[in-house]
């Protein structure tokens, strides 16, 4: 009864939990995902949210509509109040027209995740299988990258919220605070800052806030403990912080600064900076515009400095409820003496065809630039199937 | 198709390995090394800590000299082709193989292989960094000490 108070109070447009909610007047991520800054498993609302909002529909919503079971953990059961479960299964198929290997099924995720919420406490834990390339999350020991699969735990943190629970202090293992927090986590400006949501978190504390204006959070990097030795493992701050222009138009700030004694990448001391700014914007209902720019900085004293950029942007246009057609258009270049800068254009869909079921795919046409080879180009189509317990 | 046509579109779309959990291994035992490369998967994929594509230099030259994805045999043939040719993609005089059996890394122009940790530890001596692990296993977290200092608190506070 509370949901269905709650989401017919709040009426808002079409969404699920993505930067692209801004275009339903969702402009704070903390009301309907548990982590503060988005991404990950949805609170009780977001649940509700996703299955009256985002699902896919011919008819226009009635704005008294009940919330349906199908919101429920696994569809159907629902929890008490203190304990939020859930999951995130994601598989499909990566297709390139390669003469060996033109298809080549995947497990993207396998994950579960456990919420307790006791007062203003909350607990969290994620936990599941990853295959390949889930390296940085693995909890096995000494898996050294030669396992097929692996048991990871990408997020565990405990958190405490106040001020009308706008404020939420937390330690564990966290998600990055920076930039937009797109599902594209293979894309430049994902990858060349590594703050994806899919290995790339790290163990610190973070305070965040939360309010209809600002949005932000600071985090203290102490390293990722599922990687070893201990040189390896990155130190420093990560930050963001957002304003809101208006209800529809979002600009925000991002900086990192993290020092390795030795950097996965090239084994040297490097401390490596990553500061930009990032927008997210609803001319209409239907469309939203995200936009992310980072300058790049590695600083190494047994080499000479490096700065490069990543950049992206895209419009995101909802053709109609619960169907979605993105345009992507991304640059980076790592100063490393490319000939020129990587470029690359995505032309993906999402169809949310089912309660907590999404059909996904992706074109993915990259040019590629590397020191010491020249500049070619890379196509990939990926096709995936989502469910969210 | 025309010939022209489809030698376009095989230039065009060149493509990348998947990761392949098994390389880092396979280098080590075909080359007779004490230890994986210590980069790991970072060896080829350079992303997010070895994650995405493989697209450093020395993944590119064995992808040139026939490596396919999750073929271990194709490996130990670039390995073979790449240490007959003195390929070197990092162009610092020092060949990929030579490099890799001498524990410096194939992607960075330069010998050294780290500084035993912190800043400022540039020039001179050549330190070989041990091998990047994944797993819990590679270290105690102290991520977990700070969940168990922080339940004090909690029961303290709900004490009041």
């Amino acid at each position: 009864m509370r949901f269905i108070l709650l989401v017919t109070v709040l009426l808002a447009p079409a969404a699920w939990a993505f930067p692209w909610m801004v275009k339903h007047n969702y402009g704070s991520c903390a009301v309907c995902h548990v982590d503060p800054s988005g991404s990950g498993q949805l609170t009780p609302y977001g649940r509700a949210q996703a299955d009256v909002i985002v699902r896919w529909r011919t008819q226009p919503r009635n704005d008294e509509e009940e919330v349906p079971k199908s919101a429920n953990f696994l569809w159907f059961l629902e929890l008490p109040e203190f304990l939020n479960l859930s999951g995130n299964a994601r598989g499909g198929a990566l297709i390139r027209p390669s003469p060996t290997t033109p298809v080549i099924p995947l497990i993207m995720a396998a994950d579960l995740y456990a919420t307790v919420n006791i007062g203003p406490v909350v607990g969290h834990v994620t936990t599941g299988v990853g295959v390949k390339n889930a390296g940085p999350a693995g909890i096995l020991p000494q898996c050294s990258g030669q396992c097929n699969a692996q048991w990871t735990a990408r997020e565990f943190w405990v958190g405490a919220k106040f001020a009308e629970e706008a404020v939420m202090v937390r330690a564990g293992r966290i998600n990055l605070p920076f930039g937009l927090r797109n599902n594209e986590h293979t894309s430049f400006v994902r990858q060349t800052t590594r703050t994806d949501v899919n290995t790339s978190q790290s163990v610190g504390a973070s305070v965040s806030y939360n309010s209809d204006v600002v949005r932000g959070e600071v985090m203290g990097l102490l390293g990722n403990f599922q990687l070893g030795p201990d040189i390896y493992r990155e130190r420093g701050y990560s930050a963001f912080a957002e304003y809101s222009l208006s209800h529809n138009a979002y600009i925000g700030l991002s900086s990192l600064i993290a020092h390795a004694g030795a950097d996965p990448e090239t084994t040297k001391a490097t401390t490596r900076h990553a500061h930009g700014m990032f927008a997210r914007l609803a001319p209409t209902q239907k469309f939203a515009i995200l936009a992310e720019a980072d300058f790049l900085l590695w600083q190494s004293p047994q080499l000479l400095d490096r700065i490069g950029f990543a950049a992206m942007a895209q419009g995101d246009f909802e053709i109609m409820n619960g169907l979605h057609l993105m345009l992507m258009l991304e640059g980076q270049h790592k100063g490393a003496g490319q000939m020129g800068p990587e470029l690359g254009a995505w032309v993906s869909g999402a169809w949310y065809f089912l309660p907590h079921v999404e059909l996904r795919f992706d074109h993915i046409l990259r040019r590629r630039s590397i020191a010491g080879v020249n500049p070619f180009f890379e196509y990939n189509f990926v096709i995936q199937l989502h469910f969210f317990l | 198709m025309s010939i022209r046509t489809a030698t376009i579109l095989s230039a065009l779309f060149a493509f990348t390995a998947l990761a392949s959990p098994d390389y880092p291994g396979e280098i080590q035992t075909h080359l007779g090394l004490a230890n994986i490369p210590p980069q790991s998967c970072t060896l080829c994929h350079p992303g997010a800590t070895g994650s995405g594509t493989a697209t450093s230099p020395f993944a590119r030259a064995l992808q040139m000299n026939g490596l396919t994805s999750g073929n271990a045999a194709s490996l130990r043939a670039a390995l073979d082709a790449m240490e007959t040719a003195g390929t070197d993609s990092d162009g610092d005089g020092v060949g990929d193989v030579a490099e890799l059996r001498a524990g410096t890394n194939p992607n960075v122009a330069d010998q050294m292989t780290g500084t035993g940790g912190g800043a400022g530890g540039g020039g001179g001596s050549t330190v070989v960094l041990p091998p990047l692990t994944y797993g819990c296993g590679a270290d105690v977290s102290p991520g977990l000490f700070v969940l168990v200092a922080l339940v004090p608190l909690i029961r303290r506070r709900f004490a009041r």
